[in-house]
Formats: C-alpha cells, sequence, structure tokens
C-alpha cells in the first residue's frame, strides 16, 4: 500500500467518524455559538470598534474551538488499535500525519465558515469587504492550525493533563497564525491592501510546520 | 575587541557542553575551570559597571540595570538553541545524554528568560513609567518563555514513559521552527511601539559597550556552568532510574 | 538606586539559588549511588 494511499484512508476513516458521529463537529459548532455569543454581548457596541476587533476575535474564537477538535484527532480507544495497524504498514508514517491532518482540516473549515456566518449574524461584519482575502486567510489558518494542532494532538498522547497541555503547547507555537489571520481579515475588511509580505509568510509558515509534522511523524508514532 | 571575546565564548562554551554531554561522568571535572573563570569574571563586570560605565544622561542610575538585563539575552537564546540541537540528536542516536543536554538546555534557559522577564519591567517602571509594554522585543521574550514552560511541562507530564523524551525533542524542533515566524509576526503587529530600550547600536559609548560586553561574557561562562551541573544531575538520575527498573524486575 | 540594587540582587538571588539547588541534588543523587554500591 503506497503512502498517500495510507494518508487517504486516514483521512476518509476520520472524516466518515466526524459525519457520522457528529461529536466532534456538533461540539465544535456549539461552543463557537457560545463564544461568539458572548463576545458580541460583551463588546462595545459602535460599529466601528468591531469592525476593529472583529478579526482579532474572530480567530481567538476560532483557536479556542480548534482545541477541542484537535484534541479528539488522537484520542477514541478503537483509535489506538487502528493506529497500531496502519503504523505497521512499510510506508513512510508521515503520510499518517497528513491524512490526520487532512480530516482536522476539513472539520476546520467548516467552523470557519461557521464562525464566519455567526459573526454576520450576531456582529454585523460584512465579509463581501475582500472575500477572497478573507477566504484565503481563512483557509492558510485553517492549515496551518491543522498542521500544528495534529502534530502536538500526536505528542501528548497518553500524557498527563492533557486538557491543559495542548493549548499551552499550542497556543506560542500558532500566535503567528492568530496575528497574520487576523491582520489579512482586518486590511481586507478595511479596504486596505495587503502586503505581499504577509502572504509569502504565513505560507511559508504552513509549509514549513506541513513538512516538519510529514518528517517527525516516524518518530513520534514508534510506540 | 570585548565582542570577538563574546563570540569566541558562545561558540567555545557550545563546543565544551557538546564534548562534555559525551561522557558527562567522565568529564565533568573540566566544569571547574569555566566555574573558576565565571567566578572570576563576576567581580570583574561589577566593577565595571560601578566604577567604569558612564551615568547616562537620561535616566541617571538606574540605566545601570541595563548591565544585569542585556547579558540575559544570549543564555536565553543559547538554553533554547541547546535544547533544539540536543532535541535532534536525541531524535537521529536514540541516546540518552542528548536528551539531557535537551533538558539542561532547557531549564537554564528558561532560569535566564525568567530573570529577563523580571528585571526588564524592574527597569522599565522607574525609566518610562510602566511596568510593561508590549512591543516587540518584551513580547518575544514572553513567547519564548511560553515556549519553554510548555517544553518543561510536556517533558513533567509525560516524564517515566519512553515517550517523554521523542515528544520533547520534537516539541522543541517545533519550538525552533516557530521563533522566526513569531519574531517576523509580532514584528508586523508591533509595527506602531518601539522598544523604548534600544540605544542605536552606533550610539553606544565605549566605555558602555565593553561593560555591557564583559557582561555579556559573565553571562555565558555562568550559564555554561550551570548547563554542566544540570547535565551532571541528569545523567545521575537516568542512571538512578536505571538502576531501581532493574531492582524491582 | 533601590531599583538598581533590587534587579542585580535578583539576578543574584536566583542564579545561586539554582545553582544551590543544583548542588543538593547533585549531592542526593551521588549519595544514592555510593548507597547501591
Amino acid at each position: 500500500m503506497s503512502g498517500p494511499r495510507v494518508a487517504l484512508e486516514v483521512f476518509a476513516k476520520d472524516l466518515r467518524l466526524d459525519l457520522r458521529s457528529r461529536d466532534r463537529l456538533g461540539h465544535m459548532a456549539v461552543f463557537a455559538l457560545l463564544v461568539v455569543a458572548m463576545i458580541s454581548i460583551v463588546v462595545p457596541a459602535s460599529k466601528t470598534e468591531r469592525l476593529a476587533w472583529s478579526p482579532a476575535l474572530l480567530w481567538v474564537a476560532l483557536l479556542f474551538t480548534s482545541l477541542l477538535g484537535l484534541a479528539r484527532s488522537f484520542q477514541s480507544e478503537t483509535e489506538e488499535g487502528a493506529l497500531a495497524l496502519l503504523v505497521q504498514a512499510p510506508v513512510d508514517r508521515g503520510w499518517i500525519f497528513v491524512g490526520k491532518a487532512g480530516a482536522s482540516l476539513v472539520a476546520l473549515i467548516g467552523v470557519e465558515l461557521w464562525t464566519a456566518t455567526l459573526f454576520t449574524v450576531f456582529l454585523d461584519v460584512d465579509w463581501s469587504a475582500g472575500p477572497l482575502a478573507c477566504a484565503g486567510a481563512g483557509l492558510l489558518g485553517a492549515v496551518g492550525l491543522a498542521a500544528v494542532g495534529t502534530l502536538l494532538s500526536a505528542l501528548s498522547i497518553g500524557v498527563r493533563f492533557r486538557e491543559f497541555l495542548l493549548p499551552v503547547l499550542l497556543f506560542p507555537l500558532v500566535l503567528p497564525i492568530l496575528v497574520f489571520a487576523s491582520r489579512i481579515t482586518a486590511d481586507a475588511l478595511a479596504g486596505r491592501e495587503i502586503s505581499a509580505q504577509l502572504w509569502w509568510a504565513f505560507s511559508l509558515y504552513d509549509w514549513v510546520f506541513a513538512l516538519i509534522g510529514y518528517f517527525v511523524f516516524d518518530y513520534v508514532l514508534e510506540d | 575587541m570585548v565582542s570577538a571575546a563574546v563570540m569566541l565564548s558562545v561558540v567555545a562554551a557550545l563546543a565544551w557542553l557538546l564534548w562534555l554531554a559525551g561522557d558527562v561522568t567522565g568529564r565533568i571535572g573540566t566544569a571547574r575551570w569555566v566555574g573558576g573563570l565565571a567566578l572570576a569574571l563576576v567581580p570583574v563586570w561589577l566593577l565595571l559597571v560601578a566604577y567604569y560605565a558612564p551615568i547616562e544622561v537620561a535616566q541617571g542610575i538606574i540605566q545601570k540595570i541595563f548591565y544585569v538585563h542585556i547579558p540575559a539575552i544570549i543564555p536565553t537564546y543559547f538554553g533554547f538553541i541547546l535544547s533544539a540541537i540536543g532535541g535532534v540528536l536525541y531524535l537521529r542516536t536514540r541516546e540518552d545524554r542528548w536528551d539531557q543536554l535537551a533538558v539542561a538546555g532547557a531549564e537554564v534557559g528558561v532560569l535566564f528568560c525568567s530573570l529577563m522577564l523580571v528585571v526588564g519591567p524592574i527597569w522599565a517602571k522607574p525609566a518610562w513609567g510602566e511596568w510593561w509594554a508590549w512591543d516587540l522585543r518584551l513580547t518575544m521574550t514572553l513567547i519564548l518563555w511560553f515556549i519553554y514552560v510548555a517544553y518543561l511541562f510536556l517533558r513533567s507530564f509525560a516524564f517515566g514513559s519512553d515517550t517523554a523524551k521523542t515528544y520533547t525533542a520534537v516539541y522543541g524542533i517545533a519550538g525552533v521552527g516557530a521563533i522566526p515566524f513569531v519574531y517576523f509576526a509580532l514584528d508586523l503587529a508591533q509595527s506602531a511601539t518601539m522598544h523604548p530600550t534600544n540605544p542605536a547600536r552606533e550610539g553606544l559609548p565605549a566605555e558602555m559597550g565593553r561593560t555591557v560586553g564583559v557582561g555579556m561574557l559573565t553571562f555565558i561562562w555562568i550559564f555554561a556552568w550551570l548547563v554542566a551541573q544540570r547535565l551532571e544531575l541528569a545523567s545521575l538520575q537516568a542512571r538512578a532510574l536505571v538502576a531501581s527498573r532493574a531492582e524491582t524486575a | 538606586m533601590p531599583w538598581v540594587i533590587a534587579a542585580y540582587a535578583v539576578t543574584g538571588l536566583v542564579l545561586l539559588g539554582y545553582a544551590l539547588h543544583l548542588r543538593v541534588a547533585r549531592r542526593a543523587a551521588l549519595r544514592d549511588q555510593k548507597r547501591r554500591g
């Protein structure tokens, strides 16, 4: 069985699990709703202030919501049996990372679309000011979160205090994602020009961590 | 000339620590020379700070905190890099000694990083009126600290299992990978404010430059000596773990 | 002035404290090792 084939299998299995049980997706959706609702109630009402803070708040909300999803990435018990089988396949284990991260990516994109909708409904955010840029930021952000999150999720398998540990491990590393994505989004919504440097740095970040995840997974899954 | 000595010291300290890790118990004797060097440098540095460095016009004597704050930068990053090197070497060779080097680097590094975060505000409050500012350097140091702490938490929570060493090695690599991006991102986000303590390098008077340089030398060797001690401890503890496992087997 | 002293004192105390902590731990580990022979 070839590497990409393994990745596809892992990806499909995770996705099927997500859609069937609706655990992960459902919980993330409700959580996002909660967070956005709280933000909307608490944040000052002036339209301009909202517009200024929305991109950042959006990404903070996404960050917390993604934690839920990422923690699930390597959690189920049946998982470990299936994982042990996969690990024996004579392929680069990095492909398992690709499959897992891919499934998380899909979930994250779903959550992003949902959260963006919530922001429109509750906070009157008009994405049509820069839809392409926002979508781009969303995609790059989702890829980054999926890559780093999947890697760190694997690093905390069987470790104590995982619910505490995962965010502690995650937040400093994904800070660039938050900064890049909210900056692009803010600039797009305000009609400002977005520096090319930003796009390059963001893409590079995603690449670097996708590669790190891929190459390092061989070592990570050695148990 | 002092800066040449600083760069030389960094390379020498790195080489020594890598060599030391090769056989800690056998080679730890050399640490006394390093310790002696560090100890000898301390009074030199302090005397320079007290009598040689001029009192700066704008800030007055408060500015002298500069000479204990800046030298902590190199050990902060040095520890990080040492940790990453140890991690990579561990993943490739699976030899415990490199994992021990990684831990030693991380622990001593976080110590100096914490010092920066404490001494910085002690300087900032009287000098500029506020304890903290979200400028590039301070924030960068804080994020670095978070990464360090996350590393140590991971290690502590995963302790005992064989995977602990692998996990922390990987996280170390991920951490180092993230650093340049964090820097770039913070630079972008902070384009408004400027670090108040940024004297233009050209404008730094020679006496100040030399004093801070000697401070850097002092701290580099203190750092190296502390890492060596921590390394020995890690080596001893690893042995104890192996022995106790053999006993219960 | 007290700020300056505080800065240097904190640094000194922290570094010394850590060095002492290491020394105590190392002594304990060495004693353990001797005991096990």
